[in-house]
């Protein structure tokens, strides 16, 4: 199976999902809305067909039904129901899930929890057989005189049958040549799909062809050619009598297209062609310096040159992170349904609002934001909005009010999550920071109540005394900070008890350039963000006093712990030995931390990249970025690596 | 255009593209006898082929290609023949 095609599959899936979502929920306010019952009845027939392609058959078969099912509520033969809409709500999010396997470079995973025949029992129909999704294989009358075609030493493994659609000329379909590009090619039958009635009017651009076919190659390959008629063939394995299972299309771990405003690769071609033009002056140049152009004017001539490239090259790296830049509008839409489950499942009607106000961020920051909000629009829901009954006790509304607002302040994104429920009580802050031994009562007690609020942030802070199967035990805010941390981000949080509750995001909307001290420890090169650097220091021998199991120094009056970023890194105990040694001095929750380093390097600006995959979640390191060799290197965190 | 009428035959061109469809079917529904040559096609439009396969004509020669002489042309033999047969 080609790879492009799955690619172009794992971009417009997500889409197609929202889009159905998006209209399911809209459905369920106004369930006579036609253009919203057209919409989700497209979206899902396309995902049907698309995923048909790389035979993802349980996937495929639960949206048949979930088409089935849209198709009959369209033709008014069902009535749209909360029922109905909800089953179909829960296939988007399954749908959704099996995207994230695929994702993850498999086959989708598992079944679909009974989805596929919930919904055929809302429609009343059979449930079709999902490992087949199409007539049984040999069985269709129509696939053993093709095979009986066959040479003794043929090897069938895939056979279609391809009805094109009587308007198919008019959408620039050849069936022929259709059928022409199936690979491995072994017989090929075409004929009239009935015989015309009449030749005395006959339309020629009525397309009345059937054309069947057998392949040695298997069913994706055959499905890959007639992917822009899937809703036009039957597809059947004839391998020997059993049906063949195909190898799931083995996926690179995290693929993930992106789209692109075709304006944007113009600009981008356009500034190709002006570096073009440089390199021919500086060919020029070249030409003129061996012809004997004095030193002084070819000097001259090349600092004109270079900045001319240095501007390019600028305009050049603007435009490709411009490229990176995707709207969070689709990420966004996820969250309704989202919140319509969570609420659902928690008993509590919510009301979820965004206004992203067409916000566009980094890609790795669209995708790295969604996490953190499903987090937080949780605990809204699971903490923050009451109950109808403690609402209507307040006097509030019944429904739950949740707001999400994303802006674009210059370089910065701004994401604020608002919840109308009950606010965060400080003085219960205080006895459950108290109480999990997070800091003494003294400490607390110096802390404002805006302080106190912001401690729901360290690591093992909970307050609610009853663990929902939504928010679990201390699933902690700890986790949404430092997710957003990766990215760049911060998040603090403003409540006013018993009124409403907003915590809000910074993030910066770009991989942006990042000053870096690379630093070298055990023969390696590390990348140290200049920002967490407070000074360097040599520190003598002897000024390092064993303490304990560890050493500390004295810097500037402060003692601070020193460590050795190699046996940070895990590497083995260092000698402490010598006569002197090379920190660095970072900050840390804790006050100032020395790390004893081999020596320094330089300083580099350099665009940094979050980490992705499994080194994503590695503690201290913060990114990477590549040097002038090509070399990746790593950038840490040493507070992080101490912590 | 590549379908065209000459001296009693209709004969193709090298590609016959979608709106020979059309002449062809004209040209099949005028002269109902006609022999078809297509010596010369090395491709033609689906439509194309509809048009054969409906009027069932007489052909004449072999295809220029390969694809169409292996799998197009049995189906085109087999129309023109049971044709024949149902006349008879």
């Amino acid at each position: 199976m080609s790879d492009e095609l799955l690619d172009q599959f794992m971009i417009e899936a997500p889409e197609l999902v929202a889009q159905a979502s998006d209209d399911l929920l809209a459905l369920e306010q106004a369930p006579d809305d036609r253009a919203r019952l057209d919409s989700a009845f497209r979206a899902i027939h396309t995902l049907k067909g698309s995923v048909g392609l790389f035979g993802f058959d349980q996937m495929g078969a639960m949206l048949h039904a979930g088409e089935d099912l849209l198709g009959a509520i369209r033709d008014g033969r069902l009535g749209a129901d909360d029922e109905m809409l909800g089953a179909l709500l829960d296939a988007m999010t399954r749908t959704e899930q099996w995207l994230g396997d695929i994702e993850r470079g498999g086959a989708p995973l598992g079944e679909d929890g009974g989805l596929g025949a919930r919904i055929r029992a809302l429609l009343d129909a059979p449930a079709i057989d999902p490992a087949v999704g199409a007539p049984a294989g040999l069985d269709a009358d129509w696939v053993r005189p093709l095979l009986a075609r066959l040479g003794p030493d043929a090897a069938p493994k895939t056979a279609v049958r391809y009805r094109p659609d009587a308007s198919c000329y008019f959408a620039g379909d050849d069936p022929l040549q259709i059928a022409r590009k199936t690979p491995e090619l072994l017989a090929l039958r075409v004929g009239l799909c009935s015989a015309p009635a009449s030749l005395d009017c006959y339309d020629p651009f009525a397309c009345n062809l059937e054309i069947a076919v057998v392949s040695g190659a298997g069913s994706d390959a055959v499905r890959a050619a007639f992917r822009f008629v899937p809703d036009q063939i039957e597809i059947v394995s004839v391998a020997g009598d059993a049906a063949i299972g195909e190898p799931a299309p083995a996926a690179a771990a995290q693929r993930r297209g992106l789209r692109i405003d075709a304006a944007r690769i113009d600009d981008l071609s356009s500034l190709v062609d002006d570096l073009v033009v440089a390199k021919t002056a500086l060919a020029e140049l070249d030409s003129q310096a061996r012809a004997g152009l004095e030193p002084a004017r070819l000097v001259d001539a090349l600092a004109v040159r270079r900045a001319e490239i240095d501007q390019l090259v600028e305009r050049l790296h603007g435009a490709v992170v411009g490229l990176r830049l995707a709207p969070l509008t689709p990420t966004l839409r996820r969250l309704p349904r989202f919140v319509r489950g969570v609420a659902g499942e928690l008993g509590k009607q919510v009301e979820l609002t965004i206004r992203d106000e067409g916000a566009m961020a980094d890609k790795s920051v669209v995708e790295g934001l969604f996490d953190p909000l499903i987090h937080l629009l949780r605990n809204a829901i699971d903490h923050g909005v009451e109950a109808s009954d403690a609402r209507r006790a307040a006097g509030k509304p019944e429904q739950g009010r949740l707001t999400l607002s994303v802006a674009r302040r210059g370089d910065l994104l701004t994401v604020a999550v608002t919840d109308d429920g009950r606010g965060i009580d400080p003085a219960r802050v205080r006895a459950a920071a108290q109480r999990r031994g997070l800091m003494n009562a003294a400490a607390l007690a110096a802390l404002s109540d805006a302080e106190t609020t912001e401690l729901i942030f360290r690591p093992g802070f909970s307050t609610s005394e009853t663990v929902s199967s939504v928010s679990g035990r201390g699933v902690g805010m700890d986790a949404v900070r430092n997710s957003l941390a990766k990215l760049g981000g911060t998040v603090s949080v403003a409540s006013s008890p018993g009124r409403s509750t907003t915590v809000s995001i910074n993030l910066p909307v770009s991989v942006v350039m990042t000053r870096l001290l690379v630093v070298e420890s055990n023969r390696e090169l590390y990348g140290v963000p200049m920002s967490k650097v407070i000074e360097t220091a040599r520190i003598a021998a002897k000024d390092a006093a064993p303490i304990r199991a560890g050493r500390a120094v004295v810097l500037r009056d402060t003692p601070a712990p020193l460590f050795d970023l190699g046996e940070l890194l895990g590497g083995a105990p260092p000698d402490w030995t010598g006569a002197d040694y090379t920190a660095l001095v970072v900050a840390s929750p804790h006050g100032p931390i020395a790390v004893r380093i081999d020596g320094l390097r330089q300083s580099l600006d350099t665009v940094m990249r979050p980490l992705r995959g499994l080194l994503a979640g590695m503690p201290g390191v913060v990114g990477s970025t590549l040097l002038g060799d090509g070399r990746v290197m790593m950038v840490l965190d040493p507070a992080e690596l101490v912590a | 255009m590549s379908v065209r009428f000459e001296a009693g035959a209709i004969r193709f061109g090298a590609d016959c593209p979608v709106e020979d469809a059309e002449t062809l079917a004209g040209l099949l529904a005028e002269h109902r006898s006609a022999v078809v040559d297509v010596t010369a096609c090395i491709s033609m439009h689906g439509a194309v082929l509809q048009a054969l396969l409906s009027f069932a004509p007489k052909l004449r020669g072999a295809f220029a290609d390969d694809f169409l002489n292996l799998w197009v042309f049995p189906a085109l033999a087999e129309t023109s023949r049971q044709d024949l047969m149902e006349k008879l």
